[in-house]
């Protein structure tokens, strides 16, 4: 009886401490965003005068004619923002549509067959570092260095093959007998794909489709390499850090700036989470 | 349906992703190794397809690259390290909140959002929670050592550097593991564990005996993708400690990636990643016949 | 409390939200005796049963096992075994393991475990089988390995939640008569929970009627067969159901007859008007089983045949009388055809009588025999 006491009030400790561990840094990081610069060192919880400074000096660095110097380097962050949204959103059109159709053709003709299937994994699996060399050359020899059209490329193609996994696993679970249906009554197979299965297979679409933004979002090491001046939010937020140094609340209104997105899209999808991360094998 | 696709089906499943693929990675692959068996970089002078012939120079040199390897056992090492912390603190987790309780979904939400984070944002958290006058240093302070954890500088010194960058994807990753074997373990029906019951088995007992070996090939998934990210481990690293300090917290991801874009040492470059790629190949392989086996 | 009684409820209740699935239940069970909760689905047999086992926890009442009160207790500190419906076997043990599993868990030495296993393998002969995984088995042989994991670690009390139901028709009969004959070898005392009232009565040594949550009638198996309590009771228990009519009971010149607006049925020529004096001119439900009534030259109600069925060794002659269909039993052999006239003698001492409104039972028997 104790013992079951005692074990209970352990479970909801380390629950506790778990939930504590979890949002603690990000509160932090919230109070931080909204502090003025003589209260970055201190641990307080809340700011104590809080200020949207942090956030100005994102948008327009000179506004303030404070850290002139560090600031020079950094474009307003309005630039990036649009940058990645752009380049996230036409990317995420891409690898969607064309992971449709190969994952129609892959689940209901076995074409592409699971040989082909698998190694589009492979394309998920496999650093991305390692590929870094030849893509900066090869990109740099087509003129797709430093706009966005050569990260489009390149995420919709590193990300087609969330799009197949994820949307096999929706077209598998619609009957077959509703597209015969339609075949018998004279609909051609393109218009049974565009009629019968888009509606029915929307949900994965935007599953898919969201999962795929979220990725192409948060990406980072593919979009430092190909970019100089043009950056996308995610390399801005890390010049923060790795070229402009101390302005730690600038930092952390950066970060949150560029967070906001993703984490609407991970509530949105939450459920979907896990599937897609592990390209339909776990089911949520 | 028939067995063969339709001809503009066909196509269209299949044209518009080699397209793409052959396109923008499998060209790029093939150009690899070209790199690689050539001696080239920016610097020489000529256009990179007419670079010199170089055979197997590049790979000789990386065998002898103490960086090298020392990058790619540091990244194993990092690997072995964080991919059981996560299992089991996700395991923990998961089978804590077996049990319903009111705001259990509310709870699993708030558990779950650092997935969601970009790894650029956790960086800078984490960059941010370990200066010398950030949170962590003054909850110290408070606690455990006294004023002189001010002095605690973490990406100065080698081992608390790599601690950092631990804890940084622990952080993110946790709720992966978590959210798999919550979904494993909600997924054992509730008529084996009440079996276990009445035949008098402990809570612990069942955990062991019945829970544990039905979600087993769940775990393996899990392993086998986490360690395969987080073999990748790349933005942490650049962000927080930049390698350092030194080269003593350097990923091979980060070690490839300067030697490509920082030293423009383009055809060593291209070697040390088809030697890295090999051995992934080989490690999977291996990992994935060990762990995934009796299918 | 008598060392013979093994289980006690006493007032026991237990809610689901709003719907109250056991509404003050209290029975006994006596020990070496199968007691069988019958009853139709959702009338909370086996949330009794899951209550008993541990598994539930009772909104109000208790539950004593060999005079323990273990209305508080966990099921894994109870000695009742619970086999499942779906018999719940551990897909990725073997049968061997499956079967030592409680004994594992009482931490009995190696050897005494092996003996154990292969001793009640034997008797549910699954011996052959001990090596195959649990995930690969047929569901009679599932069945019985959820029994003998059960029966091996010897509980006091042994509960079956209608284990029989996934078995085909075939197999049942002879599972059924396997269930009984082990139970009495081990003299483990039984509680089986089934909906199927052809079991109930075969099987068990006891039977509690359920429904809705309440017991309608508890006694042996000859009791709720030849005496039901109430018009649920008698309609619920016997196959083919026993014949019913509706209307007001009336003495005619010595004979018992029932009244509807349209027609008069003649029941029996065989009355003791004292014993019937007080149901006259109430309004009733008169029962007979079809087993109760004879096609006689000298029988009293007419009627029509309208369907011969053929069941096992005998027919049942469907026989229309105005409205209502009654159905008796005659011999395989004797020559009947649809449409012909017959008359029936239903025995004065199986006509049980009901009260309309309420069901409850009446009067049984319109002579004293």
């Amino acid at each position: 009886m104790l013992r079951r006491i005692l074990t209970n009030a352990l479970m909801w400790l380390v629950l506790i401490i778990a939930v504590v561990w979890t949002v603690i840094p990000v509160m932090w990081m919230i109070s931080l965003s909204f502090k003025t610069y003589g209260e970055w060192r201190t641990p307080s919880l809340l700011p104590r005068n809080p200020t949207l400074d942090n956030y100005i000096m994102l948008f327009s660095p000179q506004a303030l004619g404070i850290f002139i110097a560090y600031t020079a380097i950094l474009e307003p962050i309005v630039g990036p923002l649009s940058r990645t949204l752009i380049i996230s959103a036409t990317a995420t059109v891409i690898a969607v549509m064309i992971g449709f159709f190969t994952a129609y053709g892959a689940s209901r003709y076995n074409s592409p067959g699971p040989f082909t299937l698998f190694f589009t994994l492979l394309t998920r699996m496999l650093p991305p570092a390692t590929f870094v060399t030849p893509i900066v050359i090869y990109f740099t020899t087509l003129y797709l260095i430093d706009n966005i059209i050569g990260l489009i490329l390149l995420y919709a193609a590193t990300t087609v093959t969330y799009a197949i996994w994820i949307l096999k696993g929706f077209i598998d679970a619609i009957p077959v007998e509703w597209e015969e249906a339609a075949l018998l009554e004279g609909a051609s197979p393109l218009q049974v794909l565009f009629k019968v299965i888009i509606p029915i297979a929307r949900p994965g679409l935007v599953v898919a489709g969201l999962f795929i933004f979220l990725m192409a979002w948060t990406e980072l090491l593919f979009a430092l390499v190909l970019t100089n001046l043009n950056v996308p939010l995610s390399v801005q937020v890390s010049k923060y850090v790795t070229a402009v140094g101390a302005l730690w609340g600038v930092q952390a209104a950066a970060a949150l700036l560029s967070s906001i997105i993703p984490l609407v899209i991970g509530y949105l999808i939450q459920r979907h989470l896990i599937t897609g991360f592990t390209f339909g094998l776990v089911r949520g | 349906m028939p067995e063969k696709p339709p001809r503009p089906i066909k196509i269209l499943s299949s044209l518009p992703l080699n397209l793409l693929l052959n396109g923008v990675l499998i060209i790029p692959f093939i150009i690899m190794i070209y790199l690689a068996l050539v001696k080239w970089s920016p610097l020489v002078g000529v256009n990179w397809w007419n670079a010199p012939f170089g055979g197997v120079v590049n790979f000789q040199r990386a065998l002898s690259d103490s960086r090298f390897i020392e990058a790619l056992g540091r990244t194993a090492l990092f690997v072995a390290i964080v991919v059981p912390l996560e299992l089991l603190i996700g395991l923990l987790l998961a089978y804590i909140l077996q049990k319903p309780f009111r705001g259990k979904r509310f709870v699993i939400s708030l558990l779950i959002y650092p997935l969601m984070l970009p790894p650029v944002v956790v960086a800078t958290v984490f960059y941010l929670f370990f200066q010398p006058y950030g949170p962590v240093n003054n909850i110290f302070l408070q606690y455990v050592i006294g004023p002189r954890a001010l002095n605690i500088y973490w990406f100065l010194d080698p081992t608390l550097a790599f601690i950092t960058i631990i804890v940084a994807d622990t952080w993110q990753w946790t709720p992966f593991m978590f959210l798999i074997m919550y979904s494993g373990l909600s997924a054992v029906p509730k008529r084996l564990i009440e079996a276990a019951e009445v035949l008098g088995a402990s809570e612990w007992t069942i955990f062991w005996k019945v829970r544990l070996p039905l979600i087993k090939p769940l775990i393996s998934v899990a392993v086998i993708l986490r360690s395969l990210e987080a073999f990748k481990v790349f933005d942490y690293v650049y962000v927080m400690t930049g390698g350092g300090p030194g080269t003593s917290t350097e990923s091979i991801s980060l070690y490839i990636y300067r030697l490509a874009i920082l030293y423009s040492d383009i055809s060593y470059a291209a070697a040390v990643s088809l030697i890295v790629l090999a051995i992934i190949f080989i490690v999977s392989y291996f990992a994935v016949k060990i762990l995934v086996g009796r299918r | 409390m008598s060392s013979r009684v093994v289980v006690k409820l006493e007032n026991v209740t237990k809610r689901f939200g709003d719907v109250v699935a056991v509404n003050n239940i209290s029975f006994e069970v006596y020990r070496g005796e199968l007691f069988s909760l019958l009853g139709p689905s959702g009338c909370g047999k086996t949330t009794t049963l899951r209550i008993i086992a541990g598994l539930e926890q009772p909104d109000e009442g208790r539950v004593y096992i060999e005079g323990v009160d273990v209305t508080k207790m966990p099921a894994r500190e109870r000695k009742a075994c619970l086999v499942f419906q779906e018999y719940a076997v551990f897909p990725h043990m073997s049968v061997y393991e499956n079967i030592a599993f409680g004994l594992k868990v009482k931490k009995l030495p190696k050897a005494e475990i092996d003996k154990k296993v292969k001793e009640v393998a034997e008797i549910l002969e699954l011996s052959s089988y001990l090596n195959y995984k649990g995930g690969r088995l047929g569901l009679s042989e599932q069945q019985r390995v959820a029994i003998a994991r059960c029966l091996v670690v010897e509980p006091k009390l042994l509960l079956l939640d209608e284990p029989l139901t996934l078995v085909d028709a075939k197999v049942r009969e002879r599972m059924r008569r396997e269930l009984k004959r082990i139970q009495r070898e081990l003299e483990t005392t039984m509680i089986y929970v089934t909906h199927d009232q052809l079991e109930a009565l075969m099987l068990s040594d006891r039977v509690a009627v359920m429904r809705s949550g309440r017991i309608v009638q508890m006694g042996t198996p000859e009791e709720i067969y030849d005496n039901p309590k109430d018009l649920f009771v008698a309609t619920f228990v016997g196959s083919p159901t026993m014949n019913l009519v509706e209307g007001v009971l009336e003495l005619e010149e010595n004979k018992l007859v029932l009244k509807t607006p349209s027609y008069k049925y003649i029941l029996s020529k065989e009355v003791e008007s004292n014993i019937i004096q007080s149901l006259l001119g109430s309004e009733v439900v008169v029962g007979f089983r079809p087993e109760d009534a004879e096609v006689r030259n000298d029988g009293v109600l007419e009627g029509t045949v309208k369907l011969i069925e053929i069941v096992e060794d005998r027919k049942i002659l469907h026989i229309k009388i105005n409205e209502d269909e009654v159905r008796v039993f005659v011999d395989l052999l004797a020559p009947f055809t649809e449409g012909q006239k017959v008359k029936i003698r239903i025995n004065p001492l199986k006509l049980h009588i009901f009260e309309k409104k309420t069901g409850r039972k009446l009067l049984k028997g319109v002579v004293s025999g």
